[in-house]
């Protein structure tokens, strides 16, 4: 998502159309956003309905003072290790962070990843996005026309289908027409948080809100609890996949490294916190059932409206960054195909899962922690490289450098260590607390899953890594420099 | 190797000379300070303990 939620930031579309468009490293006059501008990128991002959906989720769970405390810990959690992992190596290098992810898991393993954790990621949130807004439709209809349409039925699919397919086509525009779209779509939504939050503070008491119970709990409050943590630390990490494409566009580490964490944290705490008041009082976690009541038919309508405008031009958003990535790992196979055909591909599975709206909305919470299972096991990985084995200094022309001319290269583009990490780190998450079944293992009650899943990975990384490629100087591990260094040797064979 | 990978190829020679030389020390360029690491570490920790804060109150 390199550049679409401009709104409020200052910058030169141009530049930002030129930077955002390639994995080229960015020089300092293409790097336009100080801290303010990145800020306001962030809070932009964060004020998403994605956040009304976490909110709501949230609710089901557990009341509003845990509830609170819960998106507090888990979003603190899993924004700090997402933030290490991708904004500060890309604000660095000015790459995006898929290019970066070379040194750690090689060209091929990047690919691997990219087709598999980050692909599947961004599909469910697209497809969700999208049954939202067939939900959203449906209630128009409903208030407007006295129709009956269940929350299951086909007209749900019917318009989630249309919205990927505007979706598709504001992606295939490119990005800036998703900039233009989001520079209205960023504001509204923030007016939209705001009368949520002004119609609860004058309809709702703070002792109603406080004494509400959970929608649908499970019988133990403290898994009940630590399952809403390890929810919101799983959305905290989601972030990853596009944090460092706009990282890159950074003047300082400083301007990079606050803005990411605070921006992204107190707008979504803010909007989750509405989201989830919204939810306590109305007994339903789905963002599209509080609008009438709360708006009435004419403002509630034109509310709905909105938000399903806001879901298409999110949906391009996210989908933007991943289908760059899908471009680049896929290295020949897929560079020329059209662009326009590359994000329709990406749309065949969501459209698929369209059809199933029930299905996404009920295996939401399973969705993202499974995502965030694997996504905390690479973020740990990428630190412990980053971090510990390379101190911050990676060779930047041998990320470029094609096959065994790079000393990234490691055993057939693929560095074991961090896929190794990768699988290790999730399987242990998915042993300390399984999404599938709910099993947990007594330490999920003090250490949520994420955060010991981004410690074994990054633990495991940093031993396979050093017995299978440092000791035996692969990697570049001891000699990188922090700039365009590369061994004459390789620059010669390539 | 077409046209545009010429291209691409001369554009990031070029790139990664003017990161090289001209802008090699500059400030946007700067690793992470132990400082600046610590710090942010040790904010998410707080507002860790701010959450659980919140829980017990």
């Amino acid at each position: 998502m390199t550049g679409p939620r401009v709104g409020g930031a200052r910058t030169d579309r141009a530049q930002l159309n030129n930077a955002s468009l390639g994995s080229l490293p960015l020089l300092k006059n293409e790097r336009i956003w100080n801290a303010t501008d990145f800020t306001g990128v962030n809070v932009a991002l964060a004020i998403a309905t994605w956040a009304f959906l976490v909110g709501g989720f949230t609710a089901l769970l557990v009341g509003f003072q845990q509830g609170i405390a819960a998106m507090i810990i888990g979003n603190a959690i899993g924004l700090c290790f997402m933030v290490l992992a991708s904004v500060v190596s890309s604000q660095r290098y000015g790459i995006e962070q898929y290019t970066l992810l070379r040194p750690v898991f090689g060209v091929v393993g990047v690919g691997v990843l990219v087709f598999t954790v980050i692909l599947i990621t961004e599909m469910g949130w697209s497809s969700l996005l999208a049954i939202m807004v067939g939900r959203a439709v449906t209630q128009v209809s409903n208030s407007a026309f006295s129709t009956d349409f269940g929350p299951e039925s086909l007209l749900v699919t019917f318009f989630a289908l249309l919205a990927i397919a505007v979706s598709w086509w504001i992606l295939s525009r490119g990005p800036v027409t998703i900039g233009r779209f989001n520079k209205f779509i960023a504001p509204g939504l923030l007016i939209v948080t705001v009368f949520l939050m002004v119609y609860l503070v004058l309809n709702t008491s703070v002792e109603t809100l406080f004494t509400a119970a959970p929608l649908a709990p499970f019988e133990d409050d403290q898994l009940n609890f630590m399952l809403a943590v390890e929810f919101n630390a799983g959305v905290g990490v989601s972030w990853y996949p596009v944090m460092g494409s706009l990282a890159r566009l950074t003047r300082s580490p400083r301007a990079a490294l606050w803005p990411a964490y605070g921006g992204l944290l107190v707008a979504t705490l803010i909007a989750q916190i509405v989201g989830m008041a919204a939810a306590l009082t109305l007994g339903d976690s789905d963002p599209t059932v509080w609008m009438m009541p709360f708006g009435g038919p004419v403002l509630g309508a034109f509310i709905l409206i909105f938000i399903a405008f806001a879901n298409v031009t999110s949906t391009s958003s996210i989908v933007y960054s991943t289908v760059l990535a899908v471009r680049q790992a896929s290295g020949k196979l897929l560079s020329r195909v059209r662009w326009a055909w590359l994000c329709a591909g990406f749309f065949v599975l969501p459209a698929l899962l369209a059809f199933f709206p029930g299905f996404m909305y009920d295996k939401f919470m399973l969705f993202v922690t499974l995502s965030g299972a694997f996504l905390s096991a690479m973020c740990g990985a990428i630190i412990a490289d980053y971090f510990v084995l390379r101190r911050q200094h990676v060779s930047l022309r041998d990320l470029y450098l094609p096959g065994r001319a790079s000393a990234y290269h490691f055993n057939g583009g693929v560095n074991w260590a961090g896929l190794g990490a990768v699988i290790v780190g999730a399987a242990f998450y998915l042993w300390i607390y399984n999404p599938i079944t709910l099993a947990t293992h007594p330490l999920f009650s003090y250490t949520t899953a994420s955060l010991p899943a981004a410690v074994v990975g990054g633990v495991v990384y940093f031993v396979l890594a050093t017995v299978l490629y440092k000791r035996h100087s692969i990697g570049d591990f001891v000699d990188g420099t922090a700039a365009a260094g590369a061994s004459a040797a390789r620059i010669e064979q390539a | 190797m077409d046209a545009a990978d010429v291209t691409t190829s001369t554009e990031l020679e070029t790139r990664l000379g003017v990161i090289d030389t001209i802008e090699r020390d500059d400030p946007s360029r700067r690793a992470l300070s132990g400082a600046d690491l610590s710090l942010f570490v040790g904010v998410s920790v707080v507002i860790t303990l701010l959450g659980i804060l919140v829980l017990a109150l």
